[in-house]
């Protein structure tokens, strides 16, 4: 594994953990086996410092609402003209004041995961272990409420559990805000860690498929989220009528945009980090 | 209104070229990130949501400005 300095790096993507600590117990979860603590902000600081350049950075764990730091990260990467963005299961979303602490804060987006749908909890207590629908719902429209503007929705897809209603539930939810909600994500599942092994994983190109059959991808203006991309296949990005869908194959070693923050100043391929350190390799 | 926009378009990135009216938006020297993130500042100072893919749909600052005045005005 190519681990490269903050100062050498290429990747415009960057993936930090800020917390470990989680407050869901889900049956997929690539990161159910780190250990690390929490990031401090006078670390994220220098990381901040350190780059060569502009990058995106997708503050993760873990649950990163749990990371008392959040606030601080979101604000020194706005200081550094870096662009934040948070995977969340939404659980902690439902108290309105944090999410206008968060607005507050400075831009960040929300991507919000939704991998049982909007009608029901039959999948979530499958998925999640537990039932969500109730604080999913609540935290789109907390997120809305207080003015949060970029809001993703996103879903793993997984074969003979959610594959059959998904995409069309994310596809109505993104009507009922469509100036806050502005792109969906799709994934595979990756396996790595803790997943559901029963459910064959799904191809790119199934996933691709499976999403043809609910809009015209053709349609679709092509945008590779960076001009660094060397377009390996694994993921795609494009928009109709301005709102944005991406697909990614989850897992992917071939990327070369995704990098994962590591101690010590340091950055390694995101997916094949992933892949290791859930062998134990590392 | 497009004192503001010139405004934000130089803080995104100082640009090493002066900035009017007229100035191509290719030519300020923008990648995709500072698209972004200009896309976000101007939706802040502006209080709406623009497409992400505004830079790709418009040629000058003058047509950046008119597009959004044309959203707002269709809100």
């Amino acid at each position: 594994m190519e681990i490269t300095n903050i100062e050498d790096t290429k990747y415009k993507q960057i993936y930090v953990d800020t917390t470990i600590r989680c407050n869901m117990k889900c049956a997929n979860c690539y990161a159910s086996k780190r250990t690390s603590p929490d990031i401090t902000t006078e670390y994220f600081e220098e990381v901040c410092k350190r780059l060569p350049h502009k990058v995106a950075f997708r503050l993760l764990g873990g649950e990163p609402t749990l990371s008392e730091n959040l606030f601080e990260i979101i604000k020194i990467a706005h200081k550094y003209h870096h662009l934040p963005l948070i995977v969340t299961n939404g659980k902690k979303l439902i108290d309105i004041d944090y999410c206008s602490e968060l607005k507050k804060a400075g831009y960040c987006g929300v991507a919000i995961s939704l991998d049982g749908g909007i009608e029901n909890d039959d999948i979530y207590n499958i998925i999640q272990g537990e039932p969500c629908l109730d604080f999913k719902l609540k935290a789109i429209k907390n997120l809305v409420e207080v003015g949060i503007r970029r809001i993703g929705i996103c879903a793993i897809i997984l074969r003979g559990i959610n594959d059959d209603f998904i995409i069309e539930h994310l596809l109505r939810l993104k009507d009922r805000y469509p100036k806050y909600i502005r792109y969906m994500h799709l994934r595979t599942l990756a396996p790595f860690g803790k997943y559901i092994k029963s459910s064959k994983l799904y191809t790119f190109q199934e996933m691709s498929e499976l999403l043809g059959k609910y809009i015209d991808i053709s349609k679709g203006a092509k945008r590779p989220q960076f001009e660094e991309c060397v377009q390996c296949g694994g993921c795609d990005r494009f928009s109709i009528d301005s709102f944005e869908y991406s697909i990614i194959s989850f897992g992917n070693l071939a990327c070369k945009i995704r990098g994962q923050l590591l101690p010590n100043f340091e950055l390694a391929p995101f997916f094949e980090y992933m892949k290791l350190q859930n062998e134990g390799k590392i | 209104m497009i004192n503001k926009i010139k405004k934000i378009l130089k803080f995104i990135r100082k640009p090493d070229i002066a900035i009017d009216e007229n100035t191509a938006l290719g030519d300020i020297g923008y990648d995709s990130l500072d698209q972004l993130e200009a896309v976000i500042e101007l939706e802040d100072k502006f209080d709406v949501s623009l497409p992400d893919d505004i830079f790709s749909n418009v040629k000058t600052v003058k047509d950046l400005t008119n597009e959004i005045k044309n959203i707002r005005n269709s809100n």
